[in-house]
């Protein structure tokens, strides 16, 4: 009888897979630090637990497609809060658009229900468009593991990009922080250089630039330790 | 006298078709307006379910519930236009 046919085999060889797969699992933990024991900026964050926040270290439950089971997210950033101010301003001034526009008598030619029908539709897009830019903060992050940086863009609702680069093949990480804002606020953007296909990625407005590339440059120095004592697997 | 009240009749009556016909226009505007509005509310819920996908966080179910919410509820506004307009 042909093994395809016997249960007890494909059992046991499914086992036999898991088990080898744990074993390779095992090998790369073992071959792979823990972040706190080569990062001095790490070591003095907590883990993060609030998931609406602009900086997160180590954080708890927060997961991304292609992660491999022994990758660990170690930072995931959004843009500063900051940077929303302006479309929160134009959200709040049109809030009052319905009761200007009322003032001034621009659809006093309407009938009361057309009125009312058009006040609607017109909070309506308050709304969708604070969600959009919701949205668009969101799910735009920066996440940094022990292996490699992933830069999520969800630039529109119809247009996203991922891009992602092996933390050893960084070349050049730069910060930038400008204006008074920036500075009073501590946040601004780093241009990350790669040899990769992609040659630039660029963490913008971000919270805290300079612990950031800190941490880039541990994590640069780690792989390096990690190919010169053989621990690459 | 007779000829002045018929050409008043005739002109209230055309002002009349006039104004029933720019309100079925405002109507229609609403109406498409509420539509594509309706289309950009899908768009988001789909986004979403994207989204939630490439970034899983515990805070992703909120988002898409937020998200049907605002569809459900674009429906209901389309709904109420159709039957007070």
């Amino acid at each position: 009888m042909p093994n395809v046919f016997d249960s007890s085999m494909k059992t046991k060889d499914s086992k036999k897979e898991t088990e080898s797969m744990h074993n390779i699992d095992d090998d790369h933990k073992a071959c792979h630090r823990h972040v706190d024991e080569y990062s001095e900026v790490m070591r003095a964050e907590t883990p993060a637990t609030g998931l609406l926040s602009a900086f997160m270290p180590k954080p708890v439950s927060v997961a991304f497609d292609n992660q491999d089971s022994s990758e660990n997210i170690v930072l995931v950033l959004r843009r500063h809060p900051l940077t929303l101010f302006k479309s929160l301003l134009i959200a709040f001034l049109m809030l009052f658009m319905p009761a200007f526009l009322n003032a001034v008598g621009m659809f006093s030619f309407l009938p009361g229900n057309y009125q009312f029908a058009a006040i609607v539709l017109w909070y309506l897009i308050t709304f969708g468009f604070v969600l959009e830019v919701f949205l668009t903060w969101f799910f735009s992050v920066y996440i940094i593991t022990d292996e490699r940086i992933i830069d999520v863009d969800f630039i529109s609702l119809i247009y996203k990009d991922i891009s992602s680069a092996k933390t050893d093949k960084i070349e050049d990480v730069t910060t930038v922080t400008g204006g008074a804002l920036q500075s009073m606020f501590d946040y601004g953007s780093i241009k990350i250089q790669t040899a990769g296909a992609k040659t630039e990625i660029e963490f913008e407005s971000i919270p805290h630039p300079s612990r950031v590339t800190k941490l880039l440059n541990e994590l640069m120095l780690e792989e390096e330790r990690e190919k010169i004592e053989g621990r690459v697997n | 006298m007779l000829q002045t009240t018929l050409a008043f009749g005739t002109q209230s009556a055309n002002a009349d078709t006039l104004s029933s016909l720019l309100l079925m226009g405002v109507k229609g505007m609403f109406l498409v307006g509420v539509l594509l509005y309706f289309i950009f509310a899908i768009i988001i819920v789909r986004q979403i379910h994207i989204m939630k996908k490439t970034l899983i966080t515990p805070f992703s179910p909120v988002v898409l519930t937020i998200g049907y919410g605002h569809l459900i509820v674009v429906g209901l506004v389309g709904l109420l236009f159709l039957l007070i307009l």
